[in-house]
């Protein structure tokens, strides 16, 4: 197995050795929005404890928007992983393999990720197709909710074009491109 | 039974083929259920795991704890922690391994992960042990060994996927870790005790610190301390709950790191989309186990496994000493967190079925998971200190983690043998 320094570990030196890729900008305006929204989320929970415990007074439905945040959060930090590849991976049997066979088998991963997550997307859309025909909304703030599983949808789709680049930079490189290279649990162990 | 042998193969061999492991729970998972089952089934169900994980508010208490430990590691209290340590027990032998040891467990207290403790204190504590004249391999080891601390005292992720996944009340899981957290920073201690009583030429002694300095570095360590009481204090006393603690905890943790001028504007983007691509992969790993465990449930498995238990009338606790055995050699070469997350939902109703309270089984689990992190060959926070530390050798580091090791086993043994250190304070405070 190989390890790549953990995100989340508290090594500023290491992570400011990966400084903002200038070429993909769609991918900085992801990082703001998944930044915002995480932060958003710790300051409207913190809030909340505070003006329920001290003025008694929470905010209203603030559980709906945290909900809503969360999910779109989760799904707009899958595009990122993807692109650093920092899924958890086994590649110790990987690593052993020939070139050749290495370079298939990264180009199968890859296009197996991109039919899962397309899978995942279109099953995510159905479900925003049938809330939006019957037109739900939250409990108490009365939001609709079929955008923001029509979103969840489409960062779903754009991690599996990530994927399907990956495969074909793999098709371009021998042994396979640039590897997995996460098995270590990224900050969470 | 053979349906979900079948898939746990079919499993392996897509993650060992290199399919990250979250897509090949999923992917099995689904086609193991539309076999099963039949196909309208296995998507309507696929659909709807994927989309309340999203939509959760209690999972929200993931991400909050991931953030509060990632601002904890910048706002950079380890030096504090380390010298208060230090200030009451560095003068003994091994003391500055010792230090390493306590400052850990205080690391641990307001962040929920190893891998960022042990790389956090060997920034501190390293220098200040090669400076005393400490051998690699007891430096290391302590570092090592001590970074495990972070998932055993709460807060800690691990328990938090532990309770999400087997429904148990996070607060009485985080209760539950406390004992053994000091116990865990006792047996340590006793590790560094014995290795400089064999050598003690490997940890000498630092300088006696006076008393009022003593006071004035434990003034250093109040932010821990008050972070520590009101997040812990809080959900302990059920004052709030785990997802509100932690958003307490993050939001304390955010304003020590913009007190002590950690934060620009560069770095807190950084933390937070680390954190939300931490989160990311988290729940890409937690959706693909929940879709496995689903297929599993549906196949006879579960009760396979409680007929032969019943079948050859073993001894439930053979059978918990059995699992542990196989974790804790499944986790020198495994990487942990998919070991948990793969096991745990097959293996936790034979556990309850056997009549062993679910908190216990939890602490054996994340001490079984602290143990794959610093055994050889594979273990993570090994991998962490040779990434920093790139002069030390990895054998220098197998060999000075090894008595850790073993004092890590020596704990889950007297936790496995005495099950009231993990369940008493949760029982106290949650029943």
């Amino acid at each position: 197995m190989t390890h790549s320094p953990a995100p989340g570990d508290g090594r500023p030196e290491l992570t400011a050795t990966q400084p903002a890729q200038k070429t993909w900008r769609p991918e900085q305006a992801l990082e703001m929005l998944a930044a915002a929204l995480l932060f958003a989320m710790m300051v409207l929970t913190f809030v909340d404890v505070v003006l329920r415990y001290v003025f008694n007074a929470p905010i209203r439905g603030s559980f709906e928007v945290s909900e809503a945040m969360m999910a779109v959060l989760i799904f707009a930090g899958l595009p990122m992983v993807s692109r650093k590849s920092e899924h958890i991976t086994i590649d110790s049997l990987v690593r052993l393999a020939p070139p050749r066979l290495r370079q298939v088998g990264a180009i199968f991963v890859q296009l197996g990720c991109a039919a899962a997550l397309i899978g995942m997307a279109w099953l995510l859309w159905l479900r925003a197709m049938r809330f939006s025909a019957a037109g739900d909304v939250t409990q108490t703030l009365k939001l609709p909710i079929a955008p923001v599983v029509q979103l969840m949808a489409l960062l779903t789709v754009a991690t599996a074009i990530i994927h399907i680049v990956l495969a074909w930079q793999a098709l371009r490189t021998p042994e396979g491109g640039p590897r997995a290279s996460s098995d270590d649990g990224g900050g969470i162990l | 039974m053979t349906e979900a042998l079948l898939g746990l193969g079919a499993m392996m061999l897509l993650a060992l083929a290199g399919l990250p492991i979250a897509f090949a729970m999923g992917v099995v998972g689904f086609f193991g259920l539309a076999l099963v089952r039949g196909w309208n089934p296995a998507l309507a169900s696929a659909g709807t795991l994927m989309y309340e994980t999203g939509f959760s508010y209690t999972l929200s208490v993931v991400p909050l704890f991931i953030l509060m430990g990632n601002f904890v590691s910048r706002a950079g209290l380890s030096h504090e922690l380390f010298r208060a340590a230090y200030a009451f027990i560095g003068h003994w032998r091994g003391g500055l391994a010792m230090s390493t040891i306590v400052a850990c467990a205080g690391f641990g207290s307001i962040c929920g992960s190893s891998i960022a403790t042990a790389a956090t204190m060997a920034r501190v504590a390293y220098p200040s042990m090669r400076q005393f004249g400490y051998s690699d391999a007891l430096a290391t080891g302590s570092i090592a060994s001590g970074g495990t601390l972070g998932i055993l005292i709460p807060p800690s992720v691990v328990m938090v996927i532990y309770a999400l996944m087997t429904e148990v009340n996070i607060g009485a899981m985080f209760a539950a870790g406390l004992l053994p957290g000091i116990l865990a920073t006792l047996l340590l201690m006793s590790a560094v005790a014995w290795q400089t009583w064999r050598d003690p030429a490997s940890g000498p002694r630092g300088e006696r610190t006076p008393w009022p300095d003593r006071m004035r570095a434990l003034r250093g360590v109040w932010g821990v301390i008050l972070l520590f009481v009101i997040v812990m204090g809080g959900i302990y006393g059920g004052v709030f709950t785990a997802t509100e603690g932690a958003s307490i905890g993050a939001f304390g943790a955010f304003v020590f790191a913009l007190a002590r001028r950690a934060l620009t504007w560069r770095t807190l983007v950084e933390v937070l989309v680390e954190s939300a691509r931490t989160t990311a992969m988290l729940f890409g790993i937690l959706i693909g186990a929940l879709i496995f465990a689903n297929f599993v449930n549906f196949t006879s498995m579960p009760d396979d496994l409680k007929n032969f238990v019943a079948q050859f009338q073993l001894h439930p606790m053979a059978v918990i000493i059995a699992i542990c055995a196989i974790y804790v050699l499944l986790g020198t070469a495994m990487e942990e967190l998919s070991m948990i997350l793969l096991t745990v939902p097959v293996l936790f109703p034979l556990v309850v079925h056997l009549g062993f309270d679910p908190i216990w089984f939890g602490i054996l689990v994340v001490v079984v998971v602290e143990i794959g992190l610093i055994s050889p060959p594979v273990g993570m926070n090994l991998f962490v200190l040779r990434t920093l530390l790139p002069h030390v050798s990895t054998m220098t580091l197998y060999r000075g983690v090894t008595p850790f090791v073993v004092a890590d086993v020596i704990r889950l043994a007297l936790l496995i043998a005495f099950p009231v250190i993990s369940t008493w304070l949760p029982n106290l405070l949650f029943k």
